[in-house]
């Protein structure tokens, strides 16, 4: 199992795609520049929406926030393609890193909030309150969007 | 400039930076965090001039402008913390100039929309041209300053 796991990280490194991300000058500052990139959109704009749920700018209507919701999403498409061409260049140092590790388990709860918001904001039609969500899900959102981003800049440390 | 790169070298600052090894990275990370804040503040605002999410009136956004404020802050306290660890590898790098001068156009339209367009925010809803006009360069302008910033220890 531990074997299969070394031999499927050395082949993804060496593939063609890893290959092109390794070796060109310009191709590794482009995939992280369009990461960061997309970190402030997806990041940045699930933040506002979380701080409007916790009573953040009460005058801003709750269910219009969907749309923010789905530029922000563009976002994560950003990154999960840059993401995934990242983690493809270096794969055995991220798999073993513990802070990848801890980036993608809070990735994993970060996005199911974001995931809870998105199906509570579909059913509101009133600016009045956030029904059964409450305020658990949002700050939850904040603490791990803001642990996404802070685990993964120490993945170049630690 | 020379001798104020020297001056910055021999500051408390400079020094604190290089011993504590924890302070780069920690500001490294607030830098980061910083950016969300600005990023997503300036651009539920934007995105809103811009016609996006029209259901949400316009003046109420203005409440994330004190955000972006708070973003810039954190941005530019940790951003000195890296100019004074290495002023001489900072100053020539072609990407950092390249940032401040986007830096400073994106505070010269954030002049604009304040004395343009902000009051007419406030009074009514109605949507100018020049709004979308800055809304639009913002955007632009911020992505720029995070590329350019993203690219220095790619250049010279």
């Amino acid at each position: 199992m531990g074997e299969a796991i070394v031999n499927f990280l050395e082949w993804t490194e060496s593939s063609a795609v890893a290959r092109i991300i390794q070796e060109s000058m310009w191709g590794y500052p482009i995939v992280l520049s369009s990461h960061a990139v997309g970190m402030a959109i997806l990041a940045g704009l699930v933040l506002m929406v979380n701080f409007r749920l916790l009573g953040f700018a009460a005058a801003v209507p709750l269910s219009p926030l969907l749309t923010v919701l789905k530029v922000a999403l563009w976002g994560f498409v950003i990154n999960f393609i840059s993401g995934a061409l990242l983690f493809t260049a270096d794969a055995t140092h991220f798999f073993f890193s513990w802070p990848f590790r801890i980036k993608v388990m809070l990735l994993i709860i970060g996005g199911t909030c974001l995931w809870l918001v998105f199906k509570q904001l579909r059913q509101i039609d009133s600016s009045s309150g956030i029904g059964t969500l409450g305020k658990a899900v949002p700050a939850i959102a904040i603490i791990s969007w803001t642990g996404v981003i802070v685990a993964g800049r120490l993945i170049a440390y630690l | 400039m020379q001798s104020v790169l020297i001056w910055i070298e021999s500051s408390p600052l400079h020094n604190w930076v290089l011993d504590a090894v924890w302070v780069f990275p920690a500001s490294e990370t607030i830098h980061f965090f910083g950016l969300i804040v600005l990023f997503g503040s300036v651009g539920i605002v934007d995105l809103r001039l811009l016609g996006i999410a029209r259901a949400i009136p316009l003046h109420s956004t203005l409440a994330f402008v004190p955000l972006s404020l708070v973003g810039f802050s954190l941005n530019a306290i940790t951003g000195t913390i890296f100019f004074f660890a290495d002023p001489f590898r900072y100053y020539p790098n072609i990407a950092f100039r390249f940032k401040v001068l986007a830096i400073i156009l994106a505070g010269l339209n954030a002049v604009w929309f304040k004395y343009a367009v902000h009051q007419k925010i406030v009074q009514s809803e109605e949507l100018a041209t020049d709004a979308k006009i800055i809304a639009g360069l913002s955007l632009a302008i911020w992505i720029l300053v995070i590329v350019a910033g993203r690219m220095i220890p790619y250049v010279e």
